[in-house]
């Protein structure tokens, strides 16, 4: 009887199987197609020389990422791509949860006129945005510098897109600014729900408010923290169209380039494809530790 | 009463019929795509397409805008994706020249505008037997200055060679003027102005056969000192104060603004930018050809196409040349006019030529040498890590550090090309 029982159990489960399979077949069909073979198409065609559809090409071994390793201007775009990282995922994340809050403690009225305004520059293109910045950082005719200098701070107006020094910090502001009202709202969600009881409880206990952000708030949050540490990570990682504007094509010098520049500059400017490739697989090889790693501290910190 | 309402209506069946497009042209049907690279005037496709509806009602005539940096990034993918567009903005580059070969551009040969088109640039525009271009106009680049801070500056005639170049420059800066704008964050006019003049005055004149070597062998950039020489020509005049502050983030627009606004006296500009440049500032604009020769030595001058015209061979490619004479043959002042631009064709009908920038051509003619664009004769690879490294020079790197980067890049290239 009971062997019998589990045959059935066992047959119902195996069709099942099989048709939730065919379920996934077209799914996994396009998403193999679209991503899985591209995948392998670059990996593979990072070791020729290809120049795109139609050209013949050859295989040249490591001789891309010989090209790129011995020369100092990729180290330079390598370092530009983490500092950008570094400042852009640290002070996106803070000031989206301190918005956040601050939203859900100014009341539904006034806190949603805020979530519209900050979710504002998310509608516009980035490209847009890029050149606007652009102006107003103009050295010489810019709203910052010509503010600066109608207050007598002409000591405080700095070249802000010419200065090596400068380029990367402003890079990552500017889409901080661009983005914060979308992490924003992502933590605004995880604010409001969390339970009241948490902080009713915390406030008898005596409390105080940075104590109850630091021991309430902060933890409850911890899968959104998750979930925007890694999204602004991988969008950073590929942000192309913003850094560009504003950089006008990632100067001064290299100064401004990131690897996502570098691969457009390797297909579009100098047509060596097989070595924009290879950049495009450091950077994906990038982006899986950098994803690993992040996703291993912070879920662990979500279990704790 | 009568007869005079017939002789009206007469009168307009008459102007009507000139007004309204011939028998034949309005029977012309299909359709056609115009994919434009004019980040300085796009009114120029509007007026048109507005002027071929007019003409061919029943031809429907797309147009687009390239944007970004430059119009080789709108057009690769285009291409690539067998998306050829009818009509196009295209380049004297080693990327057009790849889609010529790879038989993606439509020979022109039997076009009105080409058949008008003057030799040298009828030259420029053939490649591998191909005739694959209109040009756009016949393009140097030359220095716009300001004629009120000349004459501030005690300066009486427009310098002949870098040194008086550089006493002018001196002059300019002892009564307060800055000398120079320059285009430190627009890397694509380092390579047109200075970087161009460099390479006709100092390496051109040592190996004549500068280009065919680079294209053919590995090339060491070190031996021929003509390179060194160009970047510390710009470094020069950084080192020594005559660029405008600021200059590392001056890009194509702000530049042309801070001229005309009369922030510095002078503006490495090229001929495409005539109609905003000349007398647009409150003095009056003045031309000289960039003595870039040493003292003793002739001025090779840079003498060039604009970006052109080709038409793709995609099947429709015959409404493509009728499209392609219409703007080129039949209104080419449609273009002309607003940019003020030096005509390629033989005749000028329409055409209004700044009496300037005539004179300043004039003056180029009269050099036997010539050479083109930086961009367009090194290798893609080279010309582009050798234009930004010239921006370089101006915040980390010295000219002798440049020169090995540029070998690295061309022969990185060169080994795997």
């Amino acid at each position: 009887m009971r062997k019998k029982e589990l045959r059935i159990y066992s047959t119902f489960t195996d069709r099942w199987a099989t048709q939730g399979f065919l379920f996934m077949l077209p799914a996994l069909f396009f998403v193999t197609l679209f991503i899985v073979v591209p995948v392998f198409l670059n990996v593979f065609l990072a070791f020729t020389n290809y120049k795109g559809f139609g050209v013949p090409y050859r295989f040249i071994g490591l001789m891309n990422f010989q090209s790129l390793v011995t020369d100092a201007s990729f180290w330079l775009v390598l370092g530009n791509t983490f500092r950008l990282l570094l400042i852009y995922v640290v002070v996106l994340n803070v000031v989206a949860i301190f918005l956040a809050i601050l939203i859900v403690d100014v009341g539904a009225r006034f806190g949603n006129f805020v979530k519209a305004l900050l979710y504002f520059p998310c509608l516009l293109a980035p490209i847009v945005v890029g050149f606007v910045w652009r102006l107003i950082l103009n050295y010489n005719r810019g709203l910052v510098n010509s503010t600066l200098r109608s207050f007598g701070l002409d000591g405080l107006a700095q070249n802000w897109l010419g200065e090596p020094a400068l380029i990367i910090p402003i890079i990552s502001l500017v889409i901080v600014w661009f983005a914060t009202g979308y992490y924003t709202i992502i933590y605004y969600a995880g604010v409001m729900a969390i339970s009241p009881e948490y902080y009713e409880v915390a406030t008898l206990e005596g409390a105080n408010g940075i104590q109850k952000f630091r021991y309430v708030t902060l933890p409850m949050l911890a899968p959104a923290i998750t979930i925007n540490v890694v999204l602004s990570t991988m969008g950073v990682l590929g942000a192309y169209d913003l850094p560009t504007a504003i950089s006008a094509g990632g100067g001064p010098g290299y100064h401004g380039t990131t690897l996502a520049l570098l691969v457009i500059r390797y297909v579009y400017d100098t047509y060596q494809e097989g070595k924009a490739l290879a950049v495009a697989v450091i950077m994906s090889l990038i982006a899986v530790v950098l994803a690993y790693f992040e996703l291993k501290i912070l879920i662990k910190r979500e279990e704790h | 009463m009568k007869r005079i309402l017939v002789l009206l209506l007469v009168l307009s069946v008459g102007i009507s019929a000139f007004a309204a497009p011939s028998a034949a042209d309005a029977a012309l049907k299909g359709d056609l795509s115009i994919f434009a690279w004019l980040p300085d005037n796009p009114d120029i496709v509007v007026n048109w397409v507005d002027a071929f509806k007019a003409r061919y009602p029943n031809v429907t005539l797309n147009s687009q805008m390239m944007t970004g940096q430059n119009l080789t990034e709108n057009l690769q993918p285009r291409f690539a994706s067998g998306n050829i567009p009818d009509v196009f903005s295209f380049e004297l580059d080693p990327f057009s020249h790849s889609q010529v070969d790879a038989g993606k551009i439509a020979d022109i040969g039997d076009t009105k505008a080409w058949a008008e088109m003057v030799p040298a640039m009828q030259a420029s525009w053939t490649y591998n037997k191909v005739k694959y271009g209109i040009s756009g106009g016949i393009a140097t680049t030359l220095i716009y200055y300001n004629m009120d801070y000349f004459k501030k500056a005690g300066i009486a005639a427009p310098p002949k060679n870098w040194d008086e170049f550089l006493a002018a420059c001196e002059k300019l800066k002892k009564v307060g003027i800055a000398p120079l704008v320059w285009y430190g964050g627009f890397p694509n006019m380092l390579s047109n102005g200075p970087l161009s003049w460099g390479l006709a005055n100092y390496v051109y004149p040592n190996e004549p056969g500068v280009v065919k070597n680079m294209d053919t062998t590995k090339y060491d950039f070190s031996k021929n000192k003509g390179w060194l020489e160009t970047y510390q020509k710009m470094d020069i005049l950084n080192k020594k104060g005559y660029l405008m502050k600021g200059f590392t983030s001056t890009d194509y627009a702000a530049g042309q603004d801070l001229f005309n606004a009369g922030d510095a006296a002078m503006l490495f500009a090229g001929t495409w930018q005539a109609a905003y440049l000349i007398d647009k500032g409150s003095f009056q604009t003045g031309l000289f050809l960039p003595p870039w020769n040493n003292k003793g030595k002739e001025l090779v001058v840079v003498n060039a196409s604009e970006t052109g015209w080709a038409v793709g061979k995609n099947g429709n490619e015959k409404l493509g040349k009728l499209l392609l004479d219409f703007m080129f043959y039949d209104n080419f002042n449609i273009y002309q006019n607003p940019r003020g631009s030096v005509s390629p064709f033989k005749s000028t009908k329409g055409n209004v030529l700044n009496g300037k920038l005539g004179t300043a051509m004039v003056e180029l003619n009269k050099y036997p040498k010539f050479v083109d664009l930086w961009g367009r004769l090194l290798p893609t690879p080279a010309a582009t890590e050798s234009t930004t490294l010239a921006q370089s020079i101006y915040i980390d790197k010295t000219p002798e550090a440049v020169i090995p980067l540029i070998t690295k890049a061309q022969n990185d290239w060169f080994a795997t090309k």
